[in-house]
């Protein structure tokens, strides 16, 4: 039970971030809000609430413009592109 | 400001407060009534709110604050408070000035990892999303 109750108040703060990230994305950029929710997507213990919750939030908060100058290009997205690049001086796929 | 009686706050009085609100909503999206009249029935709800903003606020944090009572009293008073933005968002400096949210975070901070209040802390986080979704221009640095 206690549990499900943690599980149910992290499913909201989650909810609640998304909604601070489209809302006042500014404060969100100033608190870290758009690394956490980067780190959402890709924590394991999310799974089948991250893909269509934060994954699609994510989508719709990179496509606006106001909201897009917030993002780290190196910071926060190469976490996610990470998987797609090599490091520098390594010439085959590990 | 009279001195709160606390006693009388918990049998009844926050419950009353609360079902009043409700009907203040019901009113105020009901839809006999023609649009003319609602107008006048939303100014006249978010005069009253307005002049007595303050009083209310302190009250309700009062509340918040007592301890080793029944955690639903608590509730309640975010409860309250989160019904009072919505009919009256221009209330959220009034808010701020009372410092509400440093009560808020101190609600939602408190007993971590308890199941008990976790009715508390969904109703924090409802009354965060009503603010957000209300007035972003003002939402307070300390919830983030």
């Amino acid at each position: 039970m206690r549990n499900e109750e943690e599980t149910q108040l992290r499913y909201d703060a989650i909810d609640l971030l998304i909604l601070m990230c489209s809302k006042s994305p500014r404060i969100a950029a100033q608190v870290g809000g758009f690394k956490q929710l980067i780190d959402s997507v890709i924590d394991p213990s999310l799974d089948g609430y991250r893909y269509d919750r934060i994954s699609h939030a994510l989508m719709l908060l990179i496509n606006d413009p106001r909201i897009r100058i917030f993002f780290r290009p190196v910071v926060d997205l190469n976490r996610i592109f990470a998987i797609f690049t090599r490091p520098d001086g390594v010439n085959k796929d590990p | 400001m009279k001195p709160v009686d606390l006693k009388d706050t918990m049998t009844g009085y926050l419950q009353n407060f609360l079902t009043r609100l409700h009907n203040v909503k019901k009113l105020c999206t009901v839809e006999k009534y023609e649009e003319h009249v609602l107008k006048v029935l939303r100014e006249q709800t978010i005069t009253i709110i307005e002049s007595k903003a303050v009083e209310v606020f302190q009250l309700l944090k009062a509340i918040m604050l007592v301890r080793n009572v029944d955690r639903s009293i608590r509730e309640k008073s975010i409860r309250g408070i989160k019904m009072l933005l919505k009919l009256c968002p221009a209330a959220n400096a009034q808010l701020i000035e009372s410092k509400i949210p440093v009560f808020i975070i101190f609600i939602l901070e408190r007993e971590f990892k308890s199941s008990v209040v976790a009715k508390e802390r969904q109703q924090c986080f409802k009354l965060i999303s009503a603010w957000l979704t209300l007035c972003p221009d003002t939402f307070p640095l300390l919830f983030a």
